[in-house]
């Protein structure tokens, strides 16, 4: 972590489903191979937020994405933006696990076939078998990729989208709460790999998990009733936040 | 207390119904005679101070074995027939106590031959028609298959142009007289009915009748084409095709000669005085068959036979001669007959029957008639009363109830309704059970009895019900019984609706299958029934029809139906969606009839104008085609509604990795959506195509009635529904096969669309739960 | 790492747009064909119907002479109704020719016959009710609106042309030519025809009088056996299986039984009511009775589905609170669930009704294509049904019973868009949401 590479940058961004002033005036620069985590209550506005970093906000006809929001420099609304493309960079992973309901082949190899990122069967199965190691999910099903996605166990099918979501070879990963539906166990085996995917890419987490933060990220911002209240380290957030409202989220008083 | 309206609204409105006893005269039968009989109905209605009779079509057979299913109030007065009464028609009547009938000739009708108005004249000969027409043909004195392709090969008077011609199909009576009339005349002229009987083999009464069969068969390289729907289909098939020659009843040829063209018959052209005088050759005779034990029994009955057979009516110049009905020369005689109450001969000792003394047949038919009726007053007068007193037990059993209570200080289980409404109960079905015991003994005597077997059983119930009423009786809870048992009833009826559809088709089709092999049913690949016997009833070129009119209705309705489920589901705004949805489901809440009548006189001339002729395909306004794109059209909102319910209920999820994994939307949709949703698609379509193969007006209207196994989208073909139709309908006789053959075919119907249906509801619902 | 620009446009991604908007493009034109076809369907049967509506009349002074109606000159009804229409039918032909002479119209070489054909046989009959209910007309002279004939019919409504007329043996263009001047003289009009709705049905040799009337009735009598019978049954079977049915084999079986029979051929109904109402219990044939129990047995799983979706509807927290208060589940059941449930109920009922009026195919075969004139006075009585008028006038050998047939179906489609309407209605006002 020598050099601190800014690789989203929100700048004032604001968003309105309808009436609704859902996100209010948000700066943040997300860095390059770090992992940010955003936390806050339920409702603070942390998965509008996250979802606005792929205009994935753009199949609900009634958000409104105002600010301005750059990738390598780039603004991502702008109109000659394919959210396609932006989408292929910018990955994401969901709170439920939602694999396809196609073999678990058919699920990692869907982005590459969409994107056309391969040229061959041979160099698909390399992009497959190397996203389901990066995934640390190889061992568990090399032996039945043909086997259907739904019928593996949530953890593993949580690490299944994962690896499906990597195997675009994404800038950046966003994960909407990933752990939310899962038991401890695998819990552990998907935050173990946040820390390991780190190295690629940069990796946005939204938790309501406190500890969760905690434990895999480096940078953290609060998120309060649609306010970004706090950025910065995430050790500093956890020991000495600035704001009280920070304070009293990660002590339990507010919640 | 709702559901007690109800039950008295239901009894004052089915009041005014119980004018059981019949004014009107009941007519049924032939669909050639229908039009002269309405117009003589309309007539007699008008001028005779009697009411109007009611006439329905049917045909024929049906006709006649309505006539013969009894006497008495509740069977038919008058049967009208295009063709003589059958010795297995007189057996059926002498079996129900239907001893003396009259057989009334009313006219002749002329069966004519005509082609496009534009087109050149026709001097035919019956010989010439069965040249042209003629399976084999006799040539240097033995037989070959006929091969002559324009008329002018025949004679060099005909003009030169390729044969086709519309006759009409083997339901129809017309199709008899043009066999004997014209075939068989034809043949013999033709020298080919020696020959014939020289190559068969067998006794000289086989060889005949082999001959004969032979003389009948027509050439099937689609020159000779038959017609199963009306005449106004074989104009529609003429109007649009320059070279053909189509068979019409003389009536409907004058009401469109504006249109066409008639031929001479042996140099003589149809007219009502040239039929009329023997000299133009194909007509045939029409009756209506009466019983004279009902004209004291049916207002007016008599005086309707004597209107008809009046001058003013089927004389020449007269009412129905304005119609095209060729008078009978004999007119006077056959209103002498009846005047004189001369009845027909029918084997039994009722031949004997005096003549002008209908009072022992009438007195005879009173005894029958009564047995035989289903006379509904005292039913209603019965229950009526037992309404009454149910309402009285009611009230009574409240009023006590309530009276206790107020004086005693014992706690009731019950509030005062209930012991009301267990008395009630009490009272009414003991009362139900006497009716339906009266009922079962055999519903005889007066309405008094009716009631006695009522009210006596209903009385003794109530008053032991009102003795019983005290504080630990535990009415709620025996009300709630009872409502409880009354609803399991209710819901019961869906079963027993199964049952009774099962049953009576089966009880039906057994009856068929007695007179007909199943094997050939099933396997064979004709459609040809006959009027004399012999028939092929193969099911295989309905079931060909009715596959291919689903298949194209399937090839409109599944694209255009999913594709806007899918736009609906996954592109509209919810405003688009909030008026187009409804939009096209309108069109499965439009009555089938409607869709019959827009292909009937929008879409079938469309198609044949612009695609089937153009193409050379054709020249039918009904065809597979016709019937597809209409049901197809209807079918669209089954798929779509059904297909947007489904693709809606799967989860968002699903759509949100594949886009978050910069999938475009139809990427989506395609990849990930509908392979998740293709279990409940299959049985959507399942769904429409069983209400594809089920629907009968599209295909009675649009694809028109001749059965067979052709590719040609163009052509009519016929469905099983069609031939359901037309079967129970027709002209031929009830308890032949040709006619129950209608039953097996709504067996075949049912048992295809249960099997479709339950497949279909499994899947759907199998994929609900998945998602749920 | 960064990779490629942003605003870089690679030619995949543009292909896959270009098949994302033909996607796109097919649901928007499949959606399009299908409102397309709901248009040319409606707007080809409203421009064939439009012209049952309107009718060409012939209005002219009759004096009706009281030496042929009247020959006794008592006016004695009997002796009265003694008079057939063919006396009225040749006074109104002579009538006719009389007006046609004093306006000097030139009338050709036409014999008082040719008058006669112009006019319907129904006005001779009309005439002739109107004397017989008001013996004091005769001697008088009355202004009578008499019904054209259907092909001078026909040829304001562009079924019959000049060059037809000259081949036609019921029309010469004399006829058609004397018309014209007629119309121009304002002796023939063409006017809103009320008679469309309210007359009988008439035979083949006059379609300009064939009415909808006893359709009409037979198709109310119909709808009325069929809601007072399937509206208690097919809630009381709801109730019991949305309610109080265990969930077992049996009732699992009644399920598919009654989901099923919603989707049997409606033809297949037919058969069952030809066998059991007709040939075993011996109900009347034509008959709104048999055929209102036929359409009962169809409608009620139709109205079984949506009453059990409109109970399934009501929260159960409702019957929580019922029960709570030691109300009995029957109790419950009736006082609570099924008021809540009202609104979708009937708004099932209603819709179920409007399939059930439209149906043609089963009463096909029970008969009820009958030929009627007189007016049912109830449920037993014989009477015709709108959907099956239509069919019945499509098989008329004259051309002027199809323009009759389609004009029936803008009623009937009248008659199922006001249903709907009263559904919608009751659905908007009455919506819960819980």
């Amino acid at each position: 972590m020598d050099i601190e590479t800014v690789k989203i940058r929100a700048d004032k961004v604001q968003v309105f489903y309808g009436e609704n002033h859902a996100i209010k005036d948000v700066d943040v620069n997300i860095l390059d191979k770090t992992v940010t985590a955003f936390i806050g209550p339920s409702g603070c506005g942390k998965s509008t937020f996250l979802r606005c970093l792929n205009r994935m906000n753009d199949t609900i006809p009634s958000c409104r994405v105002e600010g301005g929001i750059t990738l390598d420099g780039e603004d991502i609304y702008d109109p000659r933006v394919d959210p396609v493309q932006l989408r292929a960079k910018v990955g994401m992973v969901f709170q439920k696990p939602n694999p396809f309901p196609k073999s678990i082949y058919d699920n990692v190899a869907y982005g590459p076939r969409i994107h056309g990122l391969t040229r061959s069967k041979a160099e698909l199965d390399e992009v497959v078998e190397k996203s389901l190691r990066r995934a640390a999910l190889w061992n568990e099903v090399k032996d039945r990729l043909q086997a259907p996605g739904t019928g593996l166990s949530g953890g593993q099918q949580q690490r299944l989208c994962i690896a499906r979501a990597v195997a675009t070879e994404p800038e950046v990963l966003l994960m909407d709460e990933p752990c939310s539906a899962l038991d401890p166990i695998a819990t552990a085996q998907v935050e173990e790999l946040i820390d390991e995917l780190r190295e690629n890419f940069s990796v946005v987490i939204v938790t309501h998990s406190m500890q969760q933060a905690a434990r895999v990220s480096q940078k953290t911002a609060f998120f309060h009733l649609g306010n970004l209240v706090e950025y910065g380290e995430t050790t500093q957030i956890f020991t000495n936040p600035r704001d009280p409202r920070t304070e009293s989220y990660i002590t339990g008083r507010i919640g | 207390m709702t559901l007690r309206c109800l039950a008295l609204i239901a009894a004052a409105l089915l009041l005014p119904g119980a004018t059981f006893a019949r004014d009107q005269i009941q007519i049924a039968g032939s669909s050639t005679v229908l039009p002269y009989a309405t117009i003589v109905a309309e007539a007699f209605g008008e001028n005779r101070g009697f009411p109007t009779p009611v006439v329905e079509g049917g045909g024929s057979g049906a006709g006649r074995k309505k006539l013969c299913e009894g006497q008495g109030e509740a069977t038919l007065d008058i049967a009208n027939s295009s063709s003589p009464i059958k010795p297995s028609d007189i057996e059926l009547c002498r079996a129900n106590g239907v001893t003396a009938l009259m057989e009334v000739r009313i006219g002749y009708d002329g069966i004519v031959f005509a082609s496009r108005r534009e087109g050149p004249e026709f001097a035919l000969t019956p010989e010439l028609i069965w040249r042209a027409l003629a399976a084999q043909v006799p040539q240097g004195g033995a037989l070959v298959a006929n091969r002559v392709s324009r008329w002018s090969e025949i004679d060099p008077g005909l003009p030169d142009q390729p044969i086709t011609a519309f006759i009409p199909g083997t339901k129809h009576g017309s199709r008899e007289v043009f066999d004997q009339k014209v075939l068989e005349t034809g043949c013999a002229a033709a020298g080919a009915e020696a020959l014939f009987a020289a190559a068969a083999t067998g006794s000289e009464d086989e060889k005949e009748q082999a001959a004969q069969k032979a003389c009948l068969m027509l050439r099937a390289d689609g020159r000779s084409v038959d017609i199963d729907g009306d005449y106004a289909e074989t104009l529609a098939r003429v109007a649009a095709n320059p070279d053909a020659l189509g068979v019409f009843g003389l009536s409907f040829y004058e009401n469109n000669a504006d249109k066409l063209r008639v031929a001479t018959v042996g140099g003589i052209a149809p007219t009502v005085e040239t039929i009329a005088k023997g000299e133009y050759p194909v007509s045939r005779p029409l009756f209506f068959y009466v019983k004279p034990a009902h004209f004291d029994l049916v207002p007016g009955l008599r005086d309707y036979v004597l209107y008809f057979l009046s001058d003013e009516i089927a004389g020449p110049g007269g009412l129905l001669s304005g119609y095209g009905l060729v008078p009978d020369p004999e007119l006077a005689a056959s209103r002498a007959a009846v005047e004189a109450g001369q009845v027909l001969d029918m084997g039994g000792e009722a031949a004997q029957a005096p003549a002008a003394a209908p009072e022992p047949a009438n007195a005879a038919s009173e005894a029958t008639g009564s047995a035989g009726t289903t006379d509904g007053r005292p039913v209603l007068i019965a229950l009526l009363a037992l309404a009454a007193l149910g309402l009285a037990a009611f009230l009574f059993g409240r009023q006590r109830a309530a009276r206790l209570r107020a004086a005693g200080t014992a706690i009731f289980h019950s509030v005062p309704a209930y012991h009301g409404a267990l008395v009630l109960l009490s009272t009414v079905l003991p009362g139900a059970l006497g009716l339906l015991a009266w009922g079962g003994a055999g519903p005889h005597g007066s309405p008094a009895l009716a009631a006695t077997a009522t009210l006596l059983p209903g009385l003794a119930g109530g008053a032991y019900g009102y003795g019983r009423i005290s504080p630990d009786l535990r009415a709620r809870t025996a009300v709630e019984r009872v409502v409880m048992a009354a609803l399991i009833g209710c819901s019961l009826i869906a079963v027993l609706t199964t049952a009774g559809i099962f049953a009576s088709l089966v009880v039906e089709a057994g009856h068929f299958f007695r007179l007909y092999p199943a094997a050939d049913f099933f396997f064979s690949t004709t459609w040809n029934p006959q009027f004399r016997g012999g028939s092929s009833l193969g099911i295989w070129p309905l079931i060909w029809g009715t596959f291919y009119v689903s298949l194209i209705a399937l090839l409109v309705a599944v694209p255009v139906g999913l594709m806007s489920a899918i736009y609906l589901a996954e592109y509209a705004s919810k405003r688009t969606r909030a008026w187009v949805k409804p939009a096209i489901e309108i069109l499965a809440g439009i009555p089938t009839i409607v869709y019959g009548l827009f292909a009937l006189i929008t879409v079938g001339p469309l198609l044949r104008d612009w695609f089937a002729q153009p193409l050379g395909l054709g020249s039918s306004s009904s065809s597979v085609m016709t019937a597809g794109l209409v049901m197809g059209i209807m079918v669209i909102p089954f798929v779509s509604s059904l297909s947007d319910d489904i693709i809606n209920a799967v989860p968002q999820s699903l759509r949100d990795g594949s886009l978050g994994l910069g999938a475009t939307r139809s990427e989506t949709v395609r990849q990930v959506v509908l392979p998740a949703a293709l279990p409940g698609i299959v049985g959507a379509i399942l769904l429409a195509a069983s209400r594809a193969i089920g629907e009968t007006m599209i295909v009675v209207m649009g694809a028109g009635a001749a059965a067979k196994l052709s590719l040609n989208p163009f052509e009519a073909m016929t469905t099983v529904t069609v031939k359901i139709v037309s079967q129970l309908t027709g002209d031929t006789e009830f308890a032949s096969p040709e006619t129950l053959v209608a039953f097996a075919l709504g067996l075949t119907l049912f048992l295809v669309t249960l099997g479709l249906n339950v497949l279909a509801l499994v899947i759907v619902r199998k994929y609900r739960e998945q998602y749920e | 790492m960064s990779g490629r620009s942003l605003f870089a446009k690679d030619a995949r991604t543009a292909a896959r747009n270009r098949a994302e908007r033909r996607f796109r493009a097919f649901g928007f034109s499949a959606i399009l064909l299908a409102l397309l076809a709901l248009v040319w369907l409606l707007v080809s049967i409203l421009t064939a119907g439009a012209p049952a509506f309107r009718q060409t009349f012939l209005t002219f002074p009759v004096t009706l002479e009281a030496k042929l109606l009247d020959k006794s000159g008592i006016a004695d009804p009997a002796a009265l109704s003694k008079v057939t229409t063919t006396t009225y039918g040749k006074l109104l032909a002579k009538a006719l020719e009389a007006e046609i002479a004093a306006r000097g119209i030139e009338a050709g070489d036409m014999k008082s016959k040719d008058f006669a054909k112009m006019l319907s046989e129904e006005s001779a009959a009309t005439l002739r009710n109107m004397v017989l209910a008001d013996p004091s007309l005769i001697g008088q002279t009355i202004t009578f609106r008499a019904l054209a004939s259907g092909r001078i019919d026909g040829y304001y409504k562009g079924r019959v042309t000049m060059e037809s007329a000259a081949l036609d043996k019921n029309v010469s263009p004399a006829q058609l030519a004397l018309a014209e001047r007629l119309k121009e003289a304002g002796v023939l009009t063409i006017t809103f025809n009320p008679g469309f709705l309210t007359m009988p049905d008439a035979s083949d040799k006059r379609p300009e009088a064939a009415g909808l009337g006893i359709a009409i009735v037979g198709s109310f009598l119909m709808m009325a056996v069929v809601l007072v019978l399937s509206l208690p049954i097919g809630v009381a079977a709801s109730v019991y299986l949305e309610e109080f049915a265990p969930r077992n084999r049996w009732t699992d079986l009644i399920e598919v039984n009654i989901a099923n029979l919603a989707a049997v051929p409606s033809i297949v109904y037919g058969i069952l009511g030809l066998a059991i109402f007709i040939n075993f219990a011996g109900l009347p044939q034509s008959a709104p009775i048999v055929g209102g129990l036929v359409l009962t047995l169809m409608t009620l799983p139709r109205i079984i589905i949506p009453t059990r979706a409109a109970l399934k509807a009501v929260p159960p927290s409702i019957r929580d609170a019922a029960l709570g208060v030691g109300a009995s589940k029957l109790q419950t059941v009736f006082h609570h669930v099924l008021p809540l449930a009202m609104p979708g109920i009937l708004t099932g009922m209603i819709i179920g009704l409007a399939q059930a009026l439209g149906e043609t195919a089963p009463l096909l075969l029970i008969g009820m294509v009958a030929f009627v004139r007189d007016f049912p006075g109830g449920f037993f009585d014989p009477a015709a049904a709108l959907p099956v008028q239509v069919y019945n006038w499509t098989t008329r050998g004259d051309p002027g019973f199809v323009e009759r047939a389609s004009g029936a179906i803008i009623v009937l489609l009248a008659f199922l868009i006001l249903m709907n309407a009263v559904a919608i209605f009751l659905r908007r006002k009455f919506e819960r949401r819980w």
